[in-house]
């Protein structure tokens, strides 16, 4: 009888035991996962280091050193000290022949750079000869010109 | 621009000596060319571009010859200005109140050497707005941590207390805080700098 | 770069008690012995305070080194404190003020195409978008990209550059790198003497000489030609970045009088035009 009665109150008797688990609510626990991208196969290689045959080397490319005497490098800043140790009727500037002459000395934004090719090349051949470029000259003037003194805040002034 | 380059077409005509044919195209033109026509004629509407006579070329006004080294150019020599800075005539005073530097002075350890325009090399420094008040010493030549402790000596002895000074070696100059350019270029006179 | 202005404070404490009062003992000897004599300088501006330099004049036409005299440096050019700091200023000045940066990117106006809009507005569910060359497309303009012409012009002041020289001059004095030579003439035009001499008398890998006139003697250019380690300029071509870039410096007996007697007159000068801001339509 006790054992009958242990074993029936042991049947009906269930202790609610937690089953701890993160989620809250089982819809959640439940519900098919979402596959992201279905169908969509990774292309880049994710699974570590490629294999490789022994004893060739990898693809590096070769290395070239430069050289550092060439006549352009080994003859660099020549004549830039031109009006201090020659006559004096020469500036430095002057000499910088493989600089264009139109930005020859010249220090500025875009806009004054723009500018100023814009005023030495407008008696050149170069409206008639590349029209789109000269288009493009013009508009991004006309642009910077919008952003600089429209949009632009300035600072406090100096006194 | 238009004037100039006709003139200029004249000249070169001019010069290819095709005179006469200008004077022909002149007289097409119903103007005579000769220098009284070109002064004032009366007669002659200018304000017609078409009608204005050629430039002819004006005799030369002056005859000159040239000559080399002539004596006179002594006198034009002494306007031309200087090359470099002339030295200092020696003299028994000099008005300015400029003290030249003394010849002793050069057999000291250091030495304060003057600008090029024969100056002491001590100057005030001002900073912020004016507050800071920095002297410094530059210029200086040999041993320039001995004259930095004479210096510190001096004006120890003449301000009654302690000035602070920064030597710097590689620039060779020293920087003493306050305004002592006075009594350091008394002192720099004084030394014979 | 670093390690030889290091060597030249080395070799600066050293000398610098002789600096004040340098009366070579040594030079007198060597006169004893051979005829050597010291070309006294009469200079313009005579050095106030610090003794002049003295330097063996060597010679080009044998590969043993001769030394055929003595000759004075003046101090304010050869002997001055070299200012790293100055020396660094210079070389940057010349690269940076012949600089012209030619990288180039468009913006969404330069490039081609893009003036249509690529879909309505509204009703597709998609992004609005008004042009297929805006930024945030592949292919699209570029914002805030590099503009071609960048300049990074600047000019050093005068003065600066001159102590520029001078300090450069100076290091490669006291470092023993600054040799001065009679004169340029070789025996042969043959690169092997000259590749034999550099190395008889160490004078490094590579050699600046620097000559007073525009012509170098036929022999040695010649013999220069295939070297492009030793290069030849003529004095107005001497500048800062080539004696840092070359080991040793050879002037001419010509070349180091005339550097001397320029930067003396510059140095003794009113060079308030010189001195003048830049302006651009000055040169």
């Amino acid at each position: 009888m006790e054992l009958l009665r242990n074993g029936v109150f042991r049947t009906l008797w269930r202790p609610i035991v937690n089953i701890t688990r993160s989620v809250t609510y089982q819809y959640h626990a439940d519900k098919p996962r979402l596959v992201r991208r279905y169908g969509y196969e990774e292309k880049i290689w994710s699974g570590g280091l490629k294999p490789r045959s022994e004893g060739k080397p990898l693809p590096l490319p070769e290395y070239r050193p430069a050289n550092p005497w060439t006549e352009r490098k080994s003859l660099f800043g020549q004549n830039d000290y031109i009006d201090i140790l020659g006559p004096g009727d020469l500036h430095p500037v002057k000499t910088l022949y493989n600089v264009p002459s139109w930005i020859r000395g010249v220090r500025g934004s875009e806009y004054h750079i723009l500018l100023r090719k814009r005023k030495m090349w407008a008696r050149s051949a170069t409206p008639s000869l590349r029209p789109t470029k000269w288009k493009e000259y013009e508009k991004r003037l006309s642009f910077l010109y919008r952003k600089l003194n429209r949009k632009t805040k300035t600072g406090p002034s100096p006194i | 621009m238009a004037t100039v380059w006709r003139s200029q077409r004249a000249f070169a005509r001019f010069f290819a000596g095709k005179t006469v044919r200008i004077l022909n195209n002149a007289s097409d033109l119903g103007a005579k060319l000769t220098p009284a026509s070109i002064s004032v004629s009366s007669t002659q509407n200018y304000s017609n571009y078409a009608k204005s006579p050629f430039v002819k070329r004006i005799k030369e006004q002056y005859e000159f010859d040239i000559v080399k080294n002539p004596p006179e150019w002594a006198y034009v020599e002494r306007l031309m200005p200087f090359e470099s800075i002339p030295n200092v005539t020696p003299k028994e005073t000099y008005p300015s109140g400029w003290i030249p530097p003394k010849e002793e002075a050069k057999n000291l350890p250091y030495f304060i050497a003057r600008t090029r325009n024969h100056q002491m090399p001590i100057y005030l420094d001002l900073s912020m707005k004016g507050t800071r008040k920095i002297s410094l010493i530059r210029r200086i030549e040999g041993d320039i941590w001995l004259l930095n402790d004479l210096i510190k000596e001096h004006l120890q002895k003449t301000q009654k207390r302690y000035v602070e000074t920064r030597v710097h070696e590689l620039g060779r100059f020293i920087e003493v805080k306050g305004d002592f350019v006075t009594t350091l270029r008394d002192w720099a006179y004084a030394q014979g700098f | 770069m670093t390690s030889t202005l290091i060597n030249v404070f080395k070799k600066l404490n050293i000398t610098a008690v002789t600096q004040i009062r340098l009366c070579s003992s040594a030079t007198n000897v060597v006169s004893e012995h051979r005829d050597i004599s010291v070309i006294k300088k009469d200079w313009k501006f005579p050095p106030q305070y610090t003794k002049p330099r003295e330097v063996w004049i060597e010679n080009l036409d044998t590969v043993k080194e001769n030394k055929l005299g003595l000759f004075e440096l003046h101090p304010l050019i050869y002997a001055t404190v070299p200012r790293i700091d100055l020396i660094h200023r210079n070389v940057e000045w010349q690269k940076k003020y012949r600089w012209v940066s030619w990288a180039h990117t468009k913006t969404r106006a330069e490039v081609r195409g893009g003036g249509r809009k690529p879909w309505p507005q509204k009703g597709l569910g998609r992004a609005r978008h008004g042009s297929i060359r805006s930024p945030l497309w592949r292919g699209g303009g570029i914002v805030h990209g590099p503009r071609s012409g960048k300049t990074h012009f600047f000019m050093l002041p005068f003065h600066m550059r001159i102590h520029g020289l001078t300090s450069t001059l100076s290091a490669k004095f006291a470092q023993d790198d600054l040799h001065v030579v009679k004169d340029l003439e070789l025996p042969t035009e043959e690169s092997e003497y000259l590749i034999d001499l550099i190395k008889e008398r160490n004078w490094g890998p590579s050699v600046l000489i620097v000559d007073d006139t525009d012509y170098a003697p036929r022999n040695i250019t010649v013999a220069t030609d295939n070297l492009p380690y030793v290069n030849i300029m003529p004095v107005y071509g001497l500048n800062v970045y080539s004696m840092l870039k070359h080991d040793t410096l050879i002037l001419t007996h010509a070349a180091a009088q005339k550097i001397e007697e320029r930067l003396l007159n510059h140095l003794h000068s009113n060079t308030a035009i010189q001195q003048a801001k830049f302006k651009l339509d000055q040169v």
